[in-house]
């Protein structure tokens, strides 16, 4: 049985229009981030999720967590229907799910040095109330990251962002979760220190045996850590298969022109797909498919109806009207 | 035997963890203190202060005289060597009377602002963490209504009626210093609560109580200190001002605001009260300003690190 | 490739901190040629962006140019005065692209006018003259005349409508877009060269390719040298002529592109190579792990004697802890400042 089951995910948030728009008749919007999004992650696992801005990936992340409300669908966790889950389930999920967030900085207190940080997970869930088997618990969490235990007594701004997301990674480990839900983990790090990070990462994952949804727009490092890809647009998920599959034979039209969009070193591209304009509002997506009015493959069927997820091969999946067996 | 002693254990650790919080905590004031002190500003601040703290804590050993002994033979003498300002209407000694006045200054500001800085913290931070639209209305609508009346006339009109005493005065400055407190609060929760360290906080699985606690309120403490720092200045005016109308402490405490009242009667006989009083007003005024200016430097991390650095 | 334009010799540039002063800047010497592109990488802390903001003397009040010269057309540009600097140089003969196009337009002012604020600063003290006539144009003309050439510049950015939007403010306009806008108020004064410095880093993939896209047609017609500071590899690659490797701030490794990606003479080049996944593909068997460099980038209060590299370096010898390599030509074209690679 999948680790975490979601289907037909939707979260949408309302923007409140102001009182004189409601008066012209242009109500509340409603921001359709995350628009029906299916997918299964098992055990041990590492899951990519690929997106640019405002694909609403991040979204997906804080979905699975309930950090934010999903308007509809379905998530399942170990088999329980995470939806309908009381405070008190809720509570025990939270010690088996954690979120690492996207900016390692800002998601650590300014306020509290990282010994307090590295021991809220154990006195909000009230692992133990003895203070000094906290203190050796921290100090185990700080050697597990590479970091030193006199770091403890420091506050966060004295520390690199490579070390700043060490400290991130240790207090989503804390627990002993099985789902952690990795937002850009090496985001605005070097490429030195995002080798590093990784490797801790895929080191703690086969410690631990944790399963990874692990949401990036850094395509190589997606395709060199993920075992299952998915690759989102405005909302909706466009493609999604094996690593080999999603990079050797892209079959969306997005999915070819974000892969013929990243600079490799050494490489020699010569055709480079180009995307015209902007990734539109997820206020207003278009009607139809909704990469259509940028993409170079669009007919009139792509502009009225919009394409299902199919499985096209073995365990790869497309949405588009155009890629048919 | 054995639950007492892992009682004792348990109990020696709290107070462990808390003697540790207290010395770090000791250490980031002593840290701000060296930025203040770096400054031209903050060393003239602090000094003030200080040297206003000291009249008020130690008033009966610095005063020179009792500032309630009567002399009417001698009264409006100008400064001579035993009385260094001069005696009052009553031929108390002016310099005793400013030193204990001190007592009444100090309290009344730091008191009032005290009782304002907690009660609008609390009422602030409730009403920005979204606990429900009505409980943060129902808070806003009053801290409105008291900010509604104009400051002056409001504390006139509550000291009328519940009348003077140093109590009521600080009871009263305190309510109308608080909406200050909320609105500050409660704008700095709002833009805090949707900071990434919340988000993680509650991924954690943290519950509201205590990100409020732990998470929201030490963030959300320079702007409040800094308007603080402020308002201990006002709070001194008003204090002086009700004392002068009569509304505040009652004679023959002696007071700023009593003893500049008094000058202001007899002005043709003696200048001297209303000149020292009204420059000790004034001192301790630009004390707490500069003082507060300095603070805010001091807790604005890149102009600290500037200033620090020695550029 | 043209002549030099720019020329930097001995530059040492040091910040005051809390904990003393900090060498971000190390005897750095770099020429950039007319018309060329060379880009400067390197990872955080390593003075790149210090450096690019050295030439315009567009640093923080910590910051001190200690020493060095740099030259263009034959002039100092250090010795400049403040006011030179700001008429002639600061976008115009020099103009700058920073990281985060957020941050680069003023939210209270609309984007044409800002465009048009470039023109009036260079161009308003001189008497404009209409080209047929030849008589000095009235104020009126003259703005016309520069709300044209706003449109024009927007329009040549890729800006649709650029006639509409020049009225729009910048929260209206998208990452990229904001980006567009400050290219065009680069370029309107036709510079001879462009600082860039991680312009494309805050964007999207998809975005980051356009923007790219456009600077190179920009960079070919206007014949415009670029001085590009990135962290990202890929990036460099794409669009440079020639690279300037930096660590710990000085240069290591400087080569033409192609050399230098083939051949990665300096240690730090080639561990900084091998740390990207590249095609690598991780599979549940196989436990292969990236390449990494061990250790950090350096304490530059206190950095290692000798070579700033040698702590990290798996070819250090006795030397390199005791004096600091210079950069010398180990092929044409391409010098390193190692002493490993020196010796061969």
């Amino acid at each position: 049985m999948p680790l975490l089951q979601v289907k037909n995910l939707c979260t949408y948030f309302k923007k409140d229009a102001g009182a004189l728009s409601k008066l012209f008749g242009r109500g509340t919007k409603i921001v359709r981030a995350v628009d029906g999004i299916s997918f299964n992650i098992e055990e041990r696992e590492t899951f990519g999720l690929v997106g640019e801005s405002g694909c609403g990936k991040t979204t997906v992340g804080n979905s699975v967590l309930r950090l934010v409300e999903p308007t509809s669908g379905k998530i399942f966790f170990e088999g329980k229907d995470l939806l309908n889950m009381g405070d008190k389930e809720l509570h025990k999920f939270r010690l088996k799910a954690q979120l690492i967030s996207q900016n390692a900085r800002s998601s650590l207190n300014p306020r509290m040095n990282v010994g307090e940080i590295l021991s809220e997970p154990f006195e909000i869930h009230k692992v133990t109330n003895y203070e000094d088997e906290i203190e050796e618990k921290v100090c185990n969490l700080l050697k597990i990251v590479g970091l030193s235990p006199d770091d403890a007594n420091k506050y966060p701004h004295e520390f690199s962002g490579g070390e700043a997301r060490r400290i991130t990674v240790a207090r989503a480990l804390a627990l002993h979760p099985k789902l952690v839900v990795a937002d850009e983990p090496t985001s605005g790090l070097d490429v030195s220190i995002m080798a590093q990070v990784i490797n801790l990462m895929l080191e703690m994952q086969d410690k631990f045996g944790l399963t990874y949804l692990w949401i990036s727009h850094n395509l190589h490092i997606v395709k060199y850590i993920s075992n299952k890809i998915a690759v989102m647009y405005l909302g909706k998920i466009v493609e999604m298969g094996s690593g080999e599959d999603i990079f050797q034979n892209p079959l969306h039209p997005y999915t070819q022109a974000l892969l013929s969009s990243v600079p490799d070193v050494m490489s020699n591209k010569k055709e480079r797909i180009i995307l015209k304009g902007e990734v539109p509002s997820p206020i207003n997506p278009p009607t139809g498919c909704r990469f259509g009015p940028r993409c170079w493959r669009v007919n009139s069927l792509c502009k009225s109806k919009e394409p299902k997820v199919v499985e096209i091969e073995n365990c790869h999946w497309v949405a588009c009207h155009r890629c048919k067996t | 035997m054995v639950d007492n002693k892992k009682r004792n254990k348990h109990l020696l650790q709290i107070l462990n963890s808390f003697k540790k919080k207290m010395h770090r905590q000791l250490k980031n004031i002593v840290r701000i203190f060296s930025i203040i002190l770096k400054d031209r500003k903050g060393i003239l601040g602090v000094t003030i202060i200080g040297i206003i703290l000291c009249c008020a804590i130690f008033s009966p050993w610095i005063a020179p005289c009792n500032p309630y002994e009567l002399n009417i033979i001698n009264r409006f003498a100008a400064p001579s060597l035993k009385h260094l300002l001069g005696t009052d209407n009553l031929g108390r000694d002016i310099l005793s009377r400013i030193i204990y006045g001190a007592r009444i200054a100090m309290i009344v500001s730091i008191g009032g602002v005290s009782i304002a800085v907690v009660v609008g913290v609390i009422l602030g931070t409730i009403a920005g963490y979204n606990v429900g639209r009505v409980i943060d209305n129902g808070i806003l609508w009053i801290v409105d209504v008291i900010r509604a009346f104009p400051q002056i006339i409001l504390i006139l009109v509550l000291v009328a009626v519940l009348g003077p005493s140093t109590l009521n005065m600080i009871m009263v400055l305190a309510l109308t210093a608080m909406p200050r407190y909320t609105r500050v609060a409660r704008a700095e929760t709002l833009s805090i609560k949707e900071e990434e360290y919340i988000f993680a906080a509650k991924s954690l699985g943290a519950k509201n109580k205590r990100i409020i606690l732990k998470h929201i309120i030490p963030n959300i403490l320079p702007p409040i200190i800094i308007l603080a720092g402020m308002d201990m200045a006002v709070m001194i005016m008003i204090e002086a001002g009700l004392s002068f109308l009569g509304l505040g402490v009652r004679p023959p405490t002696a007071s700023w605001g009593i003893i500049l009242r008094d000058g202001y009667r007899y002005i043709r006989l003696s200048p001297w009260m209303i000149i020292w009083s009204s420059i000790a007003i004034a001192m301790a005024m630009l004390g707490y300003s500069l003082f507060a200016e300095s603070l805010r430097i001091a807790l604005n991390p890149k102009e600290s690190i500037e200033k620090q650095a020695g550029v | 490739m043209g002549k030099e334009l720019l020329s930097i010799k001995n530059l040492i540039v040091e910040y005051l901190t809390i904990r003393g002063k900090v060498r971000v800047v190390n005897k750095v010497n770099l020429t950039i040629n007319e018309g060329e592109v060379l880009c400067l990488v390197g990872e955080s802390g390593c003075g790149k962006s210090t450096l690019g903001l050295s030439i315009l003397q567009l640093l923080p009040k910590s910051g001190k140019i200690i020493n060095g010269q740099i030259i263009m057309k034959g002039q100092n540009l250090l010795e400049l005065p403040e006011k030179t600097m700001n008429e002639k140089i600061r976008g115009k003969e020099i103009a700058m692209i920073a990281q985060d196009p957020q941050r680069s337009l003023n939210p209270v002012f609309k984007v044409g006018d800002q465009i048009i604020d470039v023109l009036r600063f260079h161009e308003g003290n001189r008497d404009q003259r209409d080209r047929s006539t030849k008589n000095i144009l009235q104020p009126s003309r003259r703005k016309a005349l520069w709300k044209q050439k706003a449109i024009n510049m927007l329009d040549k950015m890729g800006i649709a409508d650029a006639g509409d939007r020049i009225r729009e403010y910048p929260y209206q306009f998208s990452g990229g877009m904001k980006q567009r806008v400050v290219a065009a108020m680069a370029f309107i004064s036709n510079p001879s060269m462009l600082i860039a410095d991680e312009p494309t880093t805050a964007l999207d993939v998809t975005i980051q390719a356009q923007i790219i896209n456009l600077l190179k047609d920009l960079i070919k017609e206007y014949k415009t040298a670029v001085l590009y500071i990135t962290h990202d590899l890929g990036v460099a690659w794409e669009i440079s002529d020639q690279i300037a490797v930096m660590y710990a701030g000085s240069i290591v490794e400087s080569a033409n592109t192609e050399s230098l990606f083939k051949k990665r003479e300096h240690p730090y080049t080639e561990a900084l190579l091998g740390c990207l996944p590249g095609n690598m593909m991780r599979n549940k068997t196989q436990k292969k792990h990236l390449n990494t460099i061990p250790g950090q980038v350096p304490n530059l209060i206190k950095p290692p004697s000798g070579c700033r590299f040698h702590p990290r370096c798996p070819y250090s010898m006795r030397i390199c802890k005791e004096q600091q390599p210079i950069l010398r030509e180990v092929s044409p074209g391409h010098s390193v400042a190692c002493f490993k690679k020196e010796s061969r």
